[in-house]
């Protein structure tokens, strides 16, 4: 196994390399993508199958598919207002400096100190009981440290007002270069196989790695796929159905945490019996609001409607 | 009510209204104003409980420690709510008259205002270093889009920047973080000091990347270079809350780090070396500030500046120090957000806001600019206004530890800020030229010269006021007397 990992660990290098030094922007992305899916590898053989699956569905899955729709759209863009910025010549070189003296410095602090049995980690562990959930990773999401994850619901929704207050770049009237459609067999093929790996991955948060984050992402996929098939896409209008959902996860979870405080005493603390159905309860509703984000983070628009429809 | 409650409201109603105003789709200025009305009663609430115990902890979801995640209310949050609080009401009065025909903008920005306001207010009443990452990324995604709401186009380089430049500071600090942990073993701020081993490499190297990240997204010198063009461009109301704010919350974060948590890991020299970037961002942002040629750059380029007074308490670390820095954060805040909304009219009536240009708008504009120069009172620390009470302070600082070289910056320091503000005072006051131009823009209305004006007073009223406020903030709590 060790080869293996030699082999990761060397063809990682090599990837990050060619992400910065590629002379063509296309080449870059395609570079990360493979970069993203060899790191899900390499968080499998560090025994961390959480971070994998979430590498491989966000990083590698629908960060690519954003990146090379971005690059698609790029010569279409026209000029905004530009700041000239200071010491421009100078930037490669500060970056590589800065880049190598801590890539150094981590690695001789790594190996002086090694990492200590976390204290508040262990204690995670020794409480795992009451919270609900088997899966560890998913207790820590979702209960002792469900305010972070509060917050991070918050963090998506804001990202994508503030990527549909952009507008859109072009002139109403512009059609970006006509898009070849992926055959419909393909969305016939694999939508139900999609969707139900996107829901299982959500249940199973429960017990086993996974959870609204992966689960999400994989239903997002499947959305993109329907857009990239011809089957939907996106809106310039929205209507509040689609804007409650996309709030749907942080209210929930916010409701939640308010409405029990007078039986709970605390705020996110949940009455013992009910912890597990709200969970489950708080991680669906995570995972649409997540799907349906990263699905209009991809078509740059605030609604989605059926192919054709008006 | 039991007081605990209180910080889980603060955080938690303007999300709640923040998410209500996302799903209703049609603006609802009055939603956004009874909830900054809420907001500043439940922060007056919380003032009795945090005098008499000094602080008011909510544990969130009932765990034990180290596991628990806790609200801390203490003297310094609740400060910095209470001026969050404040600047609050002031900028939803003025944005409801900014934005009154134009639902688009509205809407975004009563959308986005409210969950900026929770996530200031979930920022300051963090205790543990993870929330905080998560509260500076919150801040940053919700403050973002408010500049973009200048105009299609106008700032989106800007944004962008600005945008890269904060994602690059919440990166540096979430290494730290990751760092420290390890080390630690637990991310809460009460207990990393004694859980933190002795001057391990790996302890210093995360507490420096904390602090570097940090003051990526407080704009101190030299990463103060996505400031002028965010600042500058966005609308005035957003404006007000960027510098007054959202970099005084990042400058918040190095005090509340620095003087509890990672006191066992700085050192004297570090504290210099801060106190030497607060001292070359004052003398650099005042000097850039006098030479603009347009005012919102002029009021972006003093923000730069006055951050570096912040920095001052590092390297000496004493009370007056502490309470310094911290009256300072207070002062410009209030001062600072008049200085924009005062320009906003300005630009308002005038279409542009070319320095040049402005001769004889004293006139029409005779509110907006008492604001302006009441502010600039306190900008420039005269007494006797708040920013007095806090450049006395520093001095008196600099003289107890014996450093004089601080004195100097700060009497600089205060002689380049009058430069600045009177210059720009001198220009609107000029009588006009005989033919006078055509005004394209309106008179504001007496709401948008009046919430300026109130917050300019509350600047003044600051220095009068000050004992009570120095007795809530107490002193720095793991800072050597």
């Amino acid at each position: 196994m060790t080869a293996l990992d030699s082999l990761l660990a060397l063809l990682l290098l090599l990837l990050a390399a060619r992400c910065v030094s590629a002379r063509s922007l296309l080449q870059a992305i395609v570079a990360f993508i493979v970069l993203g899916l060899l790191l899900a590898l390499s968080w499998v053989r560090l025994e961390a199958p959480d971070l994998a699956l979430a590498e491989a569905a966000i990083g590698a899955g629908l960060l690519g598919v954003l990146l090379l729709g971005t690059w698609r759209s790029l010569p279409l863009g026209h000029g905004n207002e530009r700041i000239p910025l200071p010491w421009q010549g100078l930037r490669p070189a500060l970056i590589t400096t800065g880049c190598t003296v801590l890539a150094v410095l981590l690695t001789v602090a790594l190996h002086q100190h090694p990492e200590q049995a976390a204290m508040s980690g262990l204690a995670a562990l020794d409480q795992l009981d009451a919270a609900g959930v088997d899966q560890p990773v998913t207790a820590v999401l979702l209960n002792f440290r469900a305010y972070d994850t509060l917050l991070e619901m918050g963090v998506l929704l804001m990202a994508l007002i503030g990527t549909l207050m952009l507008d859109s770049p072009l002139p109403r009237d512009t059609e970006l270069p006509a898009r070849t459609m992926l055959p419909a067999t393909l969305a016939q093929l694999f939508l139900p196989l999609i969707l139900l790996i996107g829901l299982y991955l959500v249940w199973a948060g429960a017990y086993s790695p996974g959870g609204a984050f992966q689960g999400g992402a994989v239903l997002a996929g499947a959305g993109v796929l329907l857009i990239l098939t011809g089957f939907g896409e996106g809106d310039g209008r929205d209507g509040w159905v689609l804007r409650a959902l996309l709030a749907g996860g942080a209210l929930v979870f916010t409701l939640a945490g308010l409405l029990l405080i007078p039986v709970t005493g605390a705020f996110m603390a949940y009455p013992q019996g009910l912890v597990t159905p709200i969970m489950v309860l708080i991680e669906f509703s995570l995972a649409l609001s997540i799907a349906l984000s990263l699905l209009l983070l991809y078509t740059g628009t605030p609604g989605l409607r059926r192919r054709g429809e008006r | 009510m039991r007081p605990d409650v209180l910080p889980v409201m603060l955080v938690f109603l303007p999300f709640l209204a923040g998410l209500l105003q996302f799903i209703a789709g049609r603006p609802a200025p009055r939603l956004g104003n009874v909830l900054v009305g809420v907001n500043l009663l439940l922060v007056l609430a919380l003032i009795p409980g945090v005098a008499d115990e000094g602080a008011i902890v909510a544990n969130l979801g009932g765990w034990s420690e180290p596991l628990a995640i806790h609200l801390l209310a203490d003297g310094l949050a609740l400060l910095m709510l209470l001026l969050t609080a404040l600047l609050a009401v002031a900028v939803s009065l003025y944005a409801m008259a900014a934005w009154r025909d134009q639902h688009h903008d509205a809407l975004r920005f009563w959308t986005l205002w409210p969950l900026l306001l929770g996530s200031l207010n979930a920022l300051f009443l963090s205790r543990d270093l993870f929330n905080i990452y998560v509260t500076l990324e919150l801040v940053t995604l919700a403050a973002i889009p408010l500049v973009l709401l200048a105009g299609p186009g106008k700032t989106v380089d800007a944004a962008l920047r600005y945008l890269l430049f904060a994602l690059l500071g919440s990166l540096i600090y979430l290494a730290g973080v990751a760092l420290l942990y390890a080390q630690a073993g637990t991310l809460d701020l009460a207990l990393l000091a004694d859980a933190l081993p002795d001057s391990t490499l790996a302890g210093s190297l995360g507490a420096s990347l904390i602090i570097v990240g940090i003051l990526i997204k407080a704009a101190i010198l030299p990463f103060h270079v996505w400031l002028p063009a965010a600042h500058g461009g966005a609308p005035a109301a957003v404006s007000a809350i960027l510098s007054a704010l959202v970099v005084k919350a990042a400058a918040y974060l190095l005090l509340r780090l620095w003087s509890g948590p990672l006191d066992p890991l700085v050192t004297p020299a570090a504290g210099q070396l801060l106190g030497a970037l607060g001292a070359l961002a004052i003398l650099f942002g005042s000097w850039q500030a006098f030479r603009q040629e347009r005012l919102k750059l002029v009021v972006a380029y003093s923000t730069v500046a006055q951050l570096g007074y912040m920095l001052l308490f590092f390297p000496m670390a004493v009370t007056a120090a502490w309470q310094g820095a911290v009256y300072h954060g207070l002062a410009h805040g209030l001062a600072k957000g008049a200085l924009f909304l005062a320009a906003g009219n300005i630009l308002l009536y005038l279409g542009h806001d070319r320095l040049r240009e402005m001769r004889g708008i004293d006139r029409p504009l005779a509110v907006s600019l008492l604001a302006f120069g009441l502010a600039g009172v306190s900008i420039m620390g005269l007494p006797p206004s708040g920013g007095f009470t806090a450049k006395w302070l520093l001095l008196t600082a600099s003289v107890e530890t014996g450093q004089w070289w601080w004195t100097i910056t700060l009497l600089l320091g205060g002689l380049l800020a009058a430069a600045y503000v009177f210059r720009v005072l001198r220009l609107a006051f000029l009588q006009p030229p005989e033919n006078v131009p055509d005004r394209p823009g309106m008179v504001p209305p007496p709401l948008m010269a009046w919430s300026a004006t109130v917050l300019a007073v509350l600047a003044i009223v600051l220095g009068v006021v000050s004992a009570p406020l120095l007795e809530l903030l107490g002193s720095p709590v793991g800072g050597s007397e």
